[in-house]
Formats: C-alpha cells, sequence, structure tokens
C-alpha cells in the first residue's frame, strides 16, 4: 500500500519524494531502485519525523503501528496521510482525534480513498437528490478468492532477523521470535493487523458515511468463520455483519473465496423508489414507482362481497390509462471519464413502461 | 354457543380420548382406490390456495369447511359445491368420521392447538408454515405426531419441489466445492406484498366470530384490519420471518441436509408501511451454522425487504470453494476452479530478490502451457423445471401420498420445528435486541 500512495503523491505536480522508513532492507534497497539513490532511508521512523526537508508523511505501516506514528508526526509538525484503519484498537481513536486538535495546523487524511472519488460524489449527489426515495437498507460486500485477494503476499528469500528489525516491527507487543509469514503477512494476525474488518469494511464504512451523510451505526453485531485459508491465521475469511444506522440497516459481506472469478466490490442502496448500484468505476440507477393503487385480494370473499368491494375500489382508484409520461428508466448508469478519452461521463438510459 | 377457550380446551380434550382409539384403527394404508376426505380450516388466501391444490389430487375430496367469516363459509360453497358441511368450528370438523385430513390454514397463533386437537382426533394434517407461533409450541406438536402417529406435513412446498431436489443433488455432487456462505431473500415492493389484504365490506361482529379467532391470543376490541391482515401483528402472525424467513429456512435445510443455526441475530425496522403494524417490514438474519456430518460450517444471511425499489425477488445463493448455485425458478451454477498457483507479489522486494524469488516460485509452479482440454465452460449452467410446473401441486401429491402409505414425510413435526424455530429466534433477537443461541439438534433454547 505504502508503494502504491507514494507513486500517486509523487505523480502530483510539485512534490518530491524525500525520505522512505521500512523494517526489511530490501525494500529500502528498492525504494532507491525505484525512486533515485538520492532518497534518504532509515528503519528509524523518528529520522524521518526529526528532518526539517520532510513536510508530510504516508504511513503505510501495519495497523499496529498507526496510532503511534500519527501522534508523533503530528506532534513533529509534519502533516498525515495515514493508511486505513487509522487505529488498530478502538481505545487509540479519540487520541488520534485529539492529537488532530492539539496540532490543529496540520492536516490529517486517512486513506480511503473512496471518499474522493467521482463515483461516491455522484452517488451522494443522487441520494441526496432523492433519486431512489427515501433510503431503507444498504448492502455493501466485498469478495475475493485468490490467494493474494485472502493476504499471501510474497515473502522475499532473504527474509531473516539481519534483513528484518523484527524487534521494532513487534514495537510494544511481547517478544516472540522471528517470524517472516507474520511481518510479510501481518494482516492475518489479530497482533498486527485487524482482519477483513479493518483491512475492507473500513473502505465500505467510509463510502456509505460519504454517500449517505452517516455518522456511524448505533448496534454492531458480526459472525463468520475461517472457512478456507487455514494457514496459520487468526482471523476469519468470511464476515458477515448487521449495522443499525438510524433509519436503515447496512449489511457487510467479506467472503475470500467467494467461488467468483474475479474480485467483486460494491453497494447497493435500496430505497422506497429504486436501488443504486456503485461499483470501483460506476453508478447504476434504477426506478421503480410506488404502486399508484394498493391492488385487492378478495376470490375467498362471496361472490356479492366481491362486487361491492370492486364497486368502492374503483370508485377510489379510478381506472387509468397508462401514459407515456409514466415510463421510468430502468436502469441508469453513469461512469467516471476513462483515461485518454473525453472527458465526459457516460450515461446510458433504458426506459419501460411502467 | 359460547366459543371461549374454555371451551375449547373441554372439547378437544373429549376429542382427544375418542381419537386414541381411532387412532390406532385408522394407521393403516389407505388403498388408492379409496377416496381421501379432506376438511379446510382457515379459508383465507393460503387456505384456499392448498385447498386447490388438493382436490386436484386423484381421489381427494373436500367435505367440510371452518372459518371464522362467514363470507369466506359462503364463498366455500359456491366454489366448491353446496353440499359441504360448513361451521365457524373447527371441532365440528375434528368429531366428523367423514374426515380423514385436515388442511390449517388459519392465523398463526392458532396452529399449534388445532393441529395437536387434529391429531389427536386421527386426522392426518396439513399445516400452513410457520409450524408453531412460538417455540414453546414445538414440543408439543413433535410429541403429539409421534403419539399418534399421524402424518403431519408442513406447508413449505419448496421441500416437495424439483427444483430444490435438483439444487440438493446438485449441491452433493459437490457442484460448488465446499460450501462456506448462503445467502437467502425475498423482496417485496407492493401493499398486498406487504400484507395489506382487502377486507370485505360486510366485515362485522355479525359476520365474523371475532371471540374465536382471538381465541388464544390477548383480548383485542373488535377490528377488522387485525382478522383480514392478521400478519402484521405479533399477537396473531410471526411477522416476516415467520412467513418468509421460515421458507427460507425449509428450503435451504432440505437442500443442504442442515438441521439449524446454533446462533441468531436479527436487525431491521419499521420503515415504509406504517399502517399500525407491530412488526418490521425489513428484516435482515444472520445464522451460524456450525460443521456437520453434512455440510461444513457455515453463515447464512437472510433478508426480507418489503419497500425493494429493487424489484420483487426471491432466490438462494450458496457459495462455495469451487462456485456458485443460484435456485430461484431455477439452479443456476457458476464454476470457477480453484487457482492453479498463488501468484506473488514482489515489486517491493529489490530487483535482484525479484528475480531469485521468481526463479524459486518457477521451480515450485512451472509454466504450463495451456491445453485445449484445460478451457471450462464460462457460461452459467441453468436448470429449468418445466414450464408452468407447481410445486404447490407436489407438496399436496406427496401429502396425498403419505397419507396412502403411512410412510414418514419429509417436512414432518420435526423438520417444520427446525425451520420455524430458528424463524421465531429471528423475532427474538430483534424485538429483545439479544443474541439467541439454540441447539437444533434438541430444537432448544440455550
Amino acid at each position: 500500500m505504502g508503494s502504491g500512495d507514494t507513486t500517486s503523491a509523487v505523480s502530483l505536480p510539485g512534490v518530491e519524494l524525500a525520505g522512505v522508513c521500512d523494517l526489511y532492507t530490501g525494500r529500502l534497497a528498492r525504494a532507491k531502485e525505484r525512486w533515485g539513490n538520492q532518497i534518504f532511508t532509515t528503519r528509524d521512523y523518528r529520522e524521518v519525523l526529526a528532518r526539517k526537508d520532510v513536510d508530510a508523511v504516508i504511513i503505510a505501516t501495519p495497523d499496529h503501528w498507526h496510532a503511534k506514528i500519527t501522534q508523533d508526526a503530528l506532534a513533529a509538525g509534519k502533516d498525515v496521510y495515514c493508511e486505513k484503519p487509522m487505529v488498530q484498537k478502538i481505545e487509540q481513536g479519540q487520541a488520534v482525534v485529539a492529537a488532530t486538535k492539539q496540532h490543529g495546523d496540520r492536516i490529517l487524511q486517512v486513506g480511503s480513498q473512496y471518499v474522493s472519488s467521482l463515483v461516491y460524489i455522484k452517488a451522494r449527489d443522487l441520494l441526496t437528490a432523492g433519486a431512489i426515495g427515501e433510503l431503507n437498507m444498504v448492502e455493501a460486500y466485498l469478495d475475493r478468492n485468490s490467494a493474494i485477494g485472502a493476504w499471501q503476499y510474497s515473502i522475499p528469500p532473504d527474509a531473516s532477523e539481519q534483513t528484518v528489525d523484527w524487534d521494532r516491527f513487534l514495537g510494544t507487543l511481547p517478544e516472540r521470535p522471528f517470524e517472516a509469514t507474520r511481518f510479510f503477512r501481518w494482516r492475518n494476525y489479530e497482533d498486527y493487523g485487524t482482519g477483513v474488518a479493518g483491512d475492507l469494511f473500513v473502505h465500505l464504512l467510509s463510502g456509505l458515511h460519504f454517500a449517505t451523510n452517516s455518522l456511524g451505526p448505533t448496534r454492531i453485531y458480526a459472525t463468520g468463520g475461517i472457512r478456507y485459508w487455514h494457514d496459520g491465521r487468526d482471523v476469519p475469511d468470511v464476515m458477515l455483519a448487521l449495522m443499525d444506522y438510524p433509519k436503515f440497516t447496512l449489511e457487510l459481506r467479506v467472503n475470500l473465496k467467494a467461488g467468483l472469478p474475479a474480485e467483486n466490490f460494491g453497494f447497493r442502496f435500496i430505497g422506497t423508489e429504486g436501488v443504486m448500484t456503485t461499483s470501483y468505476n460506476s453508478v447504476t440507477l434504477a426506478k421503480t414507482p410506488r404502486e399508484t393503487e394498493p391492488g385487492y385480494t378478495i376470490d375467498t370473499f362471496a361472490e356479492a362481497q366481491q362486487k361491492e368491494f370492486l364497486r368502492n375500489y374503483h370508485r377510489q382508484y379510478p381506472q387509468q390509462r397508462p401514459i407515456a409520461d409514466t415510463m421510468r428508466p430502468e436502469s441508469e448508469k453513469s461512469s467516471p471519464p476513462q483515461k485518454d478519452s473525453t472527458p465526459t461521463s457516460t450515461t446510458t438510459k433504458t426506459s419501460s413502461p411502467p | 354457543m359460547s366459543t371461549s377457550r374454555r371451551h375449547f380446551l373441554k372439547s378437544t380434550a373429549a376429542a382427544g380420548l375418542a381419537a386414541q382409539t381411532l387412532a390406532a384403527q385408522s394407521a393403516k394404508p389407505i388403498s388408492a382406490s379409496d377416496h381421501i376426505q379432506i376438511a379446510l380450516i382457515g379459508a383465507g388466501g393460503m387456505g384456499s390456495g392448498d385447498c386447490e391444490a388438493s382436490q386436484k389430487q386423484p381421489g381427494v375430496k373436500l367435505v367440510a369447511v371452518s372459518d371464522c367469516y362467514d363470507g369466506r363459509l359462503t364463498r366455500a360453497k359456491e366454489r366448491w359445491g353446496n353440499d359441504l358441511f360448513t361451521t365457524r368450528h373447527f371441532e365440528e370438523i375434528l368429531i366428523r368420521k367423514d374426515v380423514d385430513a385436515v388442511l390449517i390454514a388459519t392465523p398463526d397463533h392458532w396452529h399449534a392447538n388445532i393441529a395437536v386437537a387434529a391429531m389427536q382426533a386421527g386426522k392426518d394434517v396439513y399445516c400452513q408454515k410457520p409450524m408453531v407461533q412460538h417455540v414453546e409450541d414445538g414440543k408439543r406438536m413433535v410429541d403429539a405426531q409421534k403419539q399418534t402417529g399421524r402424518i403431519i406435513q408442513v406447508g413449505s412446498q419448496r421441500v416437495s419441489s424439483i427444483v430444490y431436489q435438483k439444487a440438493k443433488d446438485l449441491y452433493e455432487q459437490g457442484a460448488i466445492g465446499e460450501l462456506n456462505m448462503v445467502e437467502a431473500w425475498w423482496d417485496r415492493n407492493s401493499a398486498t406484498g406487504a400484507w395489506q389484504y382487502s377486507i370485505p365490506p360486510d366485515a362485522s361482529v355479525d359476520t365474523i366470530d371475532w371471540e374465536r379467532f382471538v381465541g388464544p391470543a390477548p383480548k383485542h376490541e373488535f377490528d377488522p384490519k387485525r382478522i383480514f391482515r392478521w400478519r402484521n401483528y405479533r399477537d396473531y402472525g410471526t411477522g416476516v420471518a415467520g412467513d418468509l424467513f421460515v421458507h427460507l429456512f425449509s428450503g435451504m435445510h432440505f437442500i443442504t441436509s442442515a438441521i439449524g443455526p446454533t446462533r441468531v441475530y436479527a436487525a431491521g425496522g419499521l420503515r415504509f408501511w406504517k399502517d399500525g403494524r407491530d412488526v418490521p417490514d425489513v428484516l435482515l438474519g444472520l445464522y451460524d451454522y456450525p460443521k456437520t456430518e453434512h455440510h461444513p460450517a457455515f453463515n447464512l444471511a437472510l433478508r426480507v425487504n418489503f419497500v425493494s425499489g429493487a424489484g420483487e425477488s426471491s432466490g438462494f445463493r450458496f457459495v462455495g470453494s469451487e462456485g456458485i448455485m443460484t435456485v430461484g425458478n431455477g439452479v443456476t451454477i457458476s464454476k470457477t476452479p480453484r487457482e492453479t498457483e498463488p501468484g506473488y507479489t514482489v515489486e517491493t522486494f529489490p530487483k535482484e530478490i525479484q528475480k531469485e524469488f521468481i526463479k524459486e516460485y518457477r521451480e515450485k509452479y512451472p509454466q504450463s502451457n495451456p491445453t485445449a482440454d484445460a478451457i471450462r465452460p464460462t457460461a452459467e449452467e441453468k436448470f429449468m423445471p418445466p414450464h408452468g410446473y407447481d410445486d404447490e401441486f407436489d407438496h399436496h401429491r406427496n401429502f396425498i401420498a403419505h397419507i396412502r402409505s403411512r410412510k414418514p414425510v419429509v417436512e414432518d413435526a420435526v423438520f417444520g420445528f427446525r425451520a420455524a424455530g430458528p424463524a421465531l429466534l429471528s423475532n427474538m433477537s430483534f424485538f429483545e435486541n439479544r443474541v439467541c443461541n439454540w441447539d437444533p439438534s434438541t430444537m432448544t433454547l440455550v
């Protein structure tokens, strides 16, 4: 994630990479290969924070280091881009928020990119404009079906206590013998990561909160298990959650062995008058107008009562001929501009009668 | 005549005594040439549908109908002949010697009392789902089935559907590898779908036996909505969980041979149909199924949304390590073979280390030249039942066949309770704001 963040950052005008810190020396060597021999490299993040030529830092360590380094960086006068989840433990949240207040001139941005995505800005605009009526339920999902998707990241052949600063990686955690798998596949362990919830639910929640202007749920329940990736991990690979928001219910799902050919990510926002589906790169809207009359179930009434019922019913709901104006778009898909193409969003629509 | 609860209890006790001798006599096979005479108790929408499906079976004759609303008794005669015996009192049906089996399609709060009384009176029983309104009544039904030796089949017709049989076969053949998750849903988006059933213009205390309708439920003044739209009230119904989750449990249990979850949680709310009802119109549930000899451990997610702007649909997704099985009107299998190699993420390693890694990786996973044999169909494989297929008909055919053969049915009281139990626990979880634990083998709360 850190290398991806850095590549994005240095592609922006006026941004220069000054230094890189990592606990595996191979990554420091790689940083110089990629970004030039001039960059400062170290195993000790405090040496980066002490440098006057650094304005901002990207924190992309394992989760268990986020809060500490973020607070130290803010205190050292740096702006911070911190990978999600912002904190590993719930108790750390208030302290990080307090640190941003204490150093009010510093910027902290957390790395859930959907909050800056055109797709989710469009989704928010559509929801606000009432495109699907009143929201009552949201489904959010991320399905994967590969070893890498399930965090079985590669371990370099030279991984050892000489090339990896194991003690610093452990930080305040209890001592334990070096284990390359725990270092390079840290998401699989509660000690360093936060499982699918901290890696993936947090993206879905960030996107949802942004699109719906929500602060968060009042009640949370989750279940799941390790169903397939029995590789020594101590976090579930299937996880489902239900969360109560004031006006809607959220269902979250992550399945790392989802029987699908490709990753599947998105949201379904269900409203009284339609459904909005979002993915990485599109928003699709399908509208269903409310019934104009309630219909009836009278076949178990005596015939005379059925006749009387229908007379009353048609007085209340006069029979209407459908008109062309009542036709609604069956689905309307919007996508952001593609690279190397005309800078307009694409929209497709098909309409069908009621 | 008084229709108080005390009267009911007295008359069923008497019927029960008479039944024990009757049960022993009639629990013998009935030959195909003999007529089976049925009676309907509760002649609303479901009951009338059941009655039609049952009468389509060869050798089945409807002889009596009971309902608390007179209009439905009139309608029964209009539909099925003037010679029908009709009554407001189901006890009058249970004491008739010309009735072999009863179809019970009353509101949920009457299911257990009538079904137990019917079995004790020597009748075979087709009982609408959910089998019971309260978890505490489940054992009473299971015991009555055992003690009387009567046939009882619960009315989740999917259990008799060839679509679900096909899904079961495919699942058992390993079509999707190892199961890890099931999602099932039932979305609706209409007033009648949300149980706003029609109320007849002549509904009144004169045409309706209100005391009898209320029966074992708490006393309440006459309100036509509460009888004609009884699913909207916890006093008589079981909400979306008892009406629809129970179908999803029945279908899923049938396909996977699961017997039930150990942990139940539900959330939702009343979002749109604020017509006086006291049950949610959006409900989602999560269920933990532990490993058994028939299936690995998996999670079930259920959803009912009565305000689904996404349109009306119902179905299942069975997710496995090698594919997905979708069950709706038909069965669809989409397979994704497991990766042949795990892939790598080496771009943050120095170039030299990357080279070394890839060399070792290729020794372990030699680059294979794809062959034509390795090409798999990418399209989904879809199985559809014959046009016009009716699982309701098949469910009643099974019921009648078992009345004749006296062999045990699939969806008996135990199966019915194992579907109703977790549905009722969903309500308990929602209304009591807690997680519910269940022992599916003993069918008891933990």
